[in-house]
């Protein structure tokens, strides 16, 4: 049997394995959009935490909701329009 | 010459601020703004960089990808130059300069870095080349670093031109502001 060369994982150098769960990557990038464009947009830094918060449950609502339309216009809406045989 | 306010246009701030993100706020006397600026922009950069490893920052391979990742500044320069120099060689049989393959290992042949196939003992050794990211998960790490460009350059306006509402707030003496009653 052939050894895995790729059991040498060094973090920053090698990519992940983690295919199955590629979505969940989209949490920590909304939040540190967050971070970074409220850094400069925020008006009051009082409330600078709340609106990261904020803005990432916008961006990861607005994802979510593009995802289920466009699974509804692939799934339900094009079969309608254009039914394809069998 | 007057120092620039901190709410004109102020060049010195650009130039810092597409030196290292955050540091234009930084000059702007808003320390706050300048961290979470910071942590935004390298979050993403090293997140991007945790999930495709070095080869989601590649200017010969990806140079599309890297038009936008190039925004981020200097440290996207470096870590494409230590892509470039420490972890791609050249193909023995094309000549052309390319990531490792599994199976290959990088060797030092005179004047130029070549792969070479590896022996059963350096592959049981867990000697290889890094791992590149594939598919979606490599467009991710990309996408992040990009991500990172483009706030970067939000950051890097809002330092040039600053918002006249993120003054720090300076207490005002009626002598300085020409004591008129």
């Amino acid at each position: 049997m052939m050894s895995n060369p790729t059991l040498a994982y060094t973090p920053f150098l090698d990519a992940l394995a983690i295919h199955e769960y590629w979505y969940l990557l989209i949490i920590p990038m909304a939040f540190f959009i967050a971070v970074g464009y409220k850094a400069v947009r925020c008006s009051d830094m009082k409330n600078y935490f709340r609106q990261v918060i904020i803005f990432s449950i916008q961006i990861l609502g607005g994802l979510l909701l593009l995802a289920i339309a466009f699974t509804l216009i692939i799934n339900v809406l094009l079969p309608m329009l254009a039914p394809m045989p069998g | 010459m007057s120092t620039p306010q901190s709410t004109e246009f102020n060049p010195l701030a650009g130039l810092a601020s597409a030196i290292f993100p955050g540091a234009g706020h930084l000059v702007l006397g808003q320390r706050k703004r300048a961290l979470f600026a910071a942590i935004g922009v390298f979050g993403l950069f090293f997140l991007g960089l945790l999930i495709g490893g070095i080869d989601a920052i590649d200017s010969k391979e990806d140079r599309i990808w890297f038009f936008g990742q190039a925004l981020v500044g200097p440290p996207t320069f470096v870590a494409d130059a230590i892509h470039q120099n420490m972890f791609k060689a050249y193909d023995p049989v094309t000549g052309i300069k390319r990531s490792g393959l599994p199976g290959e290992h990088r060797v030092d042949a005179g004047s130029r870095p070549v792969w070479e196939p590896l022996s059963q003992e350096q592959i049981d050794a867990g000697i290889g080349p890094n791992i590149p990211g594939l598919g979606r998960l490599n467009e991710i790490a990309m996408l992040s670093i990009v991500l990172a460009g483009m706030l970067n350059l939000i950051i890097f306006l809002d330092a040039l031109i600053p918002n006249p509402a993120h003054a720090p707030s300076t207490p005002s003496f009626p002598a300085a502001s020409g004591g008129a009653s």
